[in-house]
């Protein structure tokens, strides 16, 4: 499968499909029919494009003139029409455990009165072929295979969409659920984000999980750049069979000693540096370090951290902290993962390890707790350092969707004192497009040390009525 | 020290028209954020359009202003002209605007009355009335351009509890953390809480309360609709921004008070039921975003600037906008500044104080979109 392409938003430059997940930049298109359609089934061409650094929209007094302001839309890469999808009606449920999600730990946390709702069933531990360091991989899938199936009448697919007024609202194929619930686990798991470095939207730059579920039996003999420093890039790594871990310059490797072990044996070499430049050369990818090395590959897969989808959990209420040893934002729990009536379980805690995964969400009904808690406080290497292991060289993309860059950002920073996330969507208008902020808040957050990220408000995905 | 309570557009709007007078010594109190309460959360248009002509008049002097600080301050605020389309359905709209426009005519800004087929983008075959000289800006860069001016003044983070007031005199504020900002000056720019904090300093209030108001954007589409468009009878309101998406609300009775910043399931629904039969080619198109923010209400639905003449001396006040506070904020700026510095009780600030509750003089404004 090649890397599909998409237009840009503003500018109309050709940017690479960095995501596959649903409400990620650019995945889903609107076509010259006005019908939604998956970016990744097909390809498409820019023949012109401008970009307008925002030093320029505002310094450029021409920019001012009214006449001239309104010409700007027109140079917009917008549909011109939005054809009407199949009514859905709406139902009110109570139920006594409500689960967003159903991937590993959403299954595990399944109990009487449970209702699990999730996009993707299973989801992850199926597309990932490296081991836990705890168990075996397929007899844990078996298991959770047994769970869903005993449980089949409390799983649905669906995709939450906020919390309102009314209820928490979740869209399923063929109506829209309203969900009151006396106790809520939140299981709705991490994602990757991209990092920055010179000519980040060229195409065959992808997310973690876009190659896991989609890319990689494509790419199974074909060199692949795993950016990363930690188990996850390893475990990405063992995806394949020809990868090299690229940390940037700045922030160590932080393996556990079980993944080091398989990476020695794999032989997996690790190289320490920062990116100068990427190129495209055909099918190739060319990149260009800070030491001057150069190395060729085929895809570049950015497996960074699994950042929590902290919007959903912030969405519903709940604060947050910002790991400065993991690089990531989660949710303020206690241990066990509760705060109040809600319970945080797996990859939503920043949890990475399938096994303990599964034990978060059993731990969230009383169920193994101890040795959840026990293999929770050995799981992983850390140690703070003052680098971001988003930070891969001096440019890029920030916001996708919104065409914000790096060079926009400091532009931004440079007007206003100790600028927040949120002052930075302001001047800049990050976080506003088709994703609202999931693909780039964190990172950045991450990049300036930012505490406080942004507003994430319902919905979370776009609501057609 | 001048103290300025509120890092909103009027807040910051002051705090650069004192700066511009050479005034050193402002400290500005804020509770949340920049922008926090409503200046960040509005729909960003501006307009002469008003039914008392109390309003009318401030408008003819702060909506040019609006456009001269524009071109001057260091964030483009994208203002342009984009004009404010009533669509009227029935009789009685039509002769509500009708009756208007005579009085528009009088301040020479007369609309024309149209048929809505005219805007090929809209479905509706019925009248129009287009009042061109009114528009659109970015509120978030105005509100910013205002800030990034006043670098060098001090900000606190922190919420007012009172202000400190001795033998008739205002000393300071007194934070919640306990400490006390002292100055001789203190200027309420709180919005919606404004009255509260009179209300903890057990002075004279004013009638200021919350109205919380939903808006939600929906996801882009091709700039076709550049006017305001509002429709009494369907109860919406909506525009497009340039970045194609479609902004709006819906007008409804809601009790007043400090209801949370949240969404109801019900109004994403209204709001999108009632574009879609309004405009074309969006049949299939989501609600991509919604938020709530307060209107800071007064009981003629205009604001109130200047004090009452038995405060302590050095209280001020300008806040209570119902719905129109942003586009006048540059302008409220200069008059406040120019109250505060130079002792200049302009006319607006006559006609806008709060004594006008006390005297029973109240503006007949019942315009708030």
């Amino acid at each position: 499968m090649s890397i599909p392409t998409v237009i840009g938003k503003k500018s109309r430059s050709l940017l690479g499909l960095s995501y596959d997940e649903y409400g990620m930049p650019y995945v889903i298109q609107i076509n010259e029919k006005g019908e939604r359609i998956y970016a990744f089934n097909s390809s498409f061409e820019s023949n012109f494009h401008i970009r307008l650094a925002q030093r320029l929209l505002h310094e450029n007094k021409l920019l001012r003139n009214p006449f001239i302001l309104q010409l700007l839309p027109q140079f917009q890469k917008l549909p011109s029409k939005y054809k009407k999808s199949t009514d859905k009606n709406i139902e009110k449920i109570n139920v006594k455990r409500l689960i967003i999600g159903a991937g590993t730990s959403a299954i595990a946390s399944i109990a009487q009165g449970s209702l699990a709702i999730g996009f993707d069933i299973l989801g992850d531990i199926i597309y990932d072929d490296s081991p836990s360091a705890y168990v075996k991989k397929v007899e844990l899938v078996r298991v959770l295979k047994d769970e869903i199936k005993q449980n089949s009448n409390r799983i649905i697919y669906g995709l939450f969409i906020g919390k309102f007024d009314e209820g928490l609202l979740f869209e399923l194929s063929n109506k829209f659920l309203l969900v009151n619930a006396e106790e809520i686990v939140i299981s709705a798991g991490g994602r990757t984000l991209k990092p920055f470095f010179k000519n980040n939207t060229l195409p065959g730059i992808v997310s973690r999980e876009f190659f896991l579920k989609r890319l990689k039996n494509s790419y199974k003999n074909s060199k692949v750049v795993v950016l990363g420093f930690n188990d996850l890039a390893v475990k990405t790594a063992l995806n394949t069979q020809n990868a090299i871990i690229l940390h940037p310059k700045g922030v160590p490797l932080l393996i556990s000693k079980f993944y080091k072990e398989i990476l020695n044996e794999r032989g997996i070499e690790t190289i320490n540096a920062l990116i100068e430049d990427v190129k495209r050369n055909g099918d190739k990818i060319i990149i260009t370090t800070n030491n001057g090395d150069v190395i060729e590959a085929k895809l570049i897969v950015f497996s960074v951290a699994k950042q929590p989808r902290i919007e959903v959990t912030y969405n519903l209420g709940l604060d947050y902290i910002y790991s400065e040893e993991y690089h990531i934002y989660v949710p303020y729990t206690d241990e066990i993962g509760r705060s109040g009536n809600t319970y945080v379980t797996g990859g939503m805690r920043g949890i990475i390890d399938e096994y303990l995964s599964y034990l978060s969400g059993k731990a969230s009904k009383g169920e193994r707790v101890d040795e959840f808690l026990k293999l929770l406080k050995g799981d992983q290497v850390s140690t703070t350092f003052s680098f971001s292991p988003y930070y891969y060289g001096n440019g890029g993309i920030v916001c996708e969707c919104e065409e914000v860059y790096l060079d926009d950002i400091k532009y931004a920073m440079s007007l206003i004192n100790d600028a927040t996330i949120e002052d930075i969507k302001r001047l800049t208008g990050l976080g506003t497009g088709e994703c609202q902020g999931k693909a780039c808040t964190a990172s950045l957050g991450d990049l300036i040390k930012s505490h406080k990220l942004i507003s994430y408000r319902s919905p979370l995905y776009p609501v057609i009525i | 020290m001048i103290i300025i309570v509120g890092a909103g557009a009027h807040g910051l709007s002051l705090a650069y028209h004192l700066k511009k007078k050479g005034i050193n010594d402002v400290t500005i109190i804020e509770m949340k954020r920049i922008g926090y309460g409503s200046s960040s959360r509005n729909a960003a248009r501006f307009r002469y359009h008003f039914k008392s002509k109390e309003n009318i008049n401030f408008a003819l002097k702060a909506i040019p202003y609006l456009l001269e600080q524009a071109k001057e301050l260091p964030l483009n605020s994208f203002v342009y002209k984009s004009g404010y389309l009533w669509v009227l359905k029935d009789e009685k709209n039509y002769k509500v605007l009708s009756s208007l426009d005579s009085l528009w005519k009088g301040f020479g800004i007369g609309g024309k009355f149209v048929n809505c087929r005219d805007f090929y983008f809209l479905n509706i075959d019925s009248d129009c009335y287009l009042a061109p000289q009114n528009g659109a800006f970015h509120h978030d860069y105005l509100l910013y351009s205002y800030y990034i001016e006043t670098k060098g003044y001090k900000f606190i983070f922190d919420t007012v509890e009172k202000v400190v007031v001795e033998s008739g005199k205002v000393k300071g504020v007194k934070l919640s953390t306990g400490s006390i900002i002292s100055g001789d000056t203190v200027v309420i720019t709180a919005g919606a809480w404004s009255n509260e904090i009179l209300k903890r300093s057990n002075v004279l209030e004013v009638p200021i309360y919350p109205e919380k108001k939903e808006i939600f954007i929906t996801e882009p589409i091709k700039f076709m609709i550049k006017p305001l468009v509002i429709d009494e009878s369907d109860e919406v309101y909506f525009s497009q921004t340039l970045k194609g998406e479609i902004i709006g609300g819906m007008s409804y009775e809601r009790e007043r008070g400090f209801l949370p910043f949240s969404n109801s399931f019900n109004e994403i629904v209204r709001f999108s039921k009632a574009i879609k039969s309004l405009v074309k080619d969006i049949e299939g198109i989501g609600i991509l975003r919604g938020w709530s923010g307060y209107y800071e209400m007064t009981p003629d639905s205009s604001h109130i600037m200047g004090y009452y003449n038995e405060w302590p001396e050095g209280l001020y006040i300008d806040a209570g906008y119902s719905g129109h506070g942003m586009m006048f904020a540059p302008y409220s700026g200069k008059l406040m500044a120019d109250l505060i510095v130079d002792g200049i009780i302009s006319e607006e600030v006559k006609v806008f104080s709060p004594e006008r509750f006390r005297e029973n003089r109240l503006i007949n404004e019942n315009l708030v979109i």
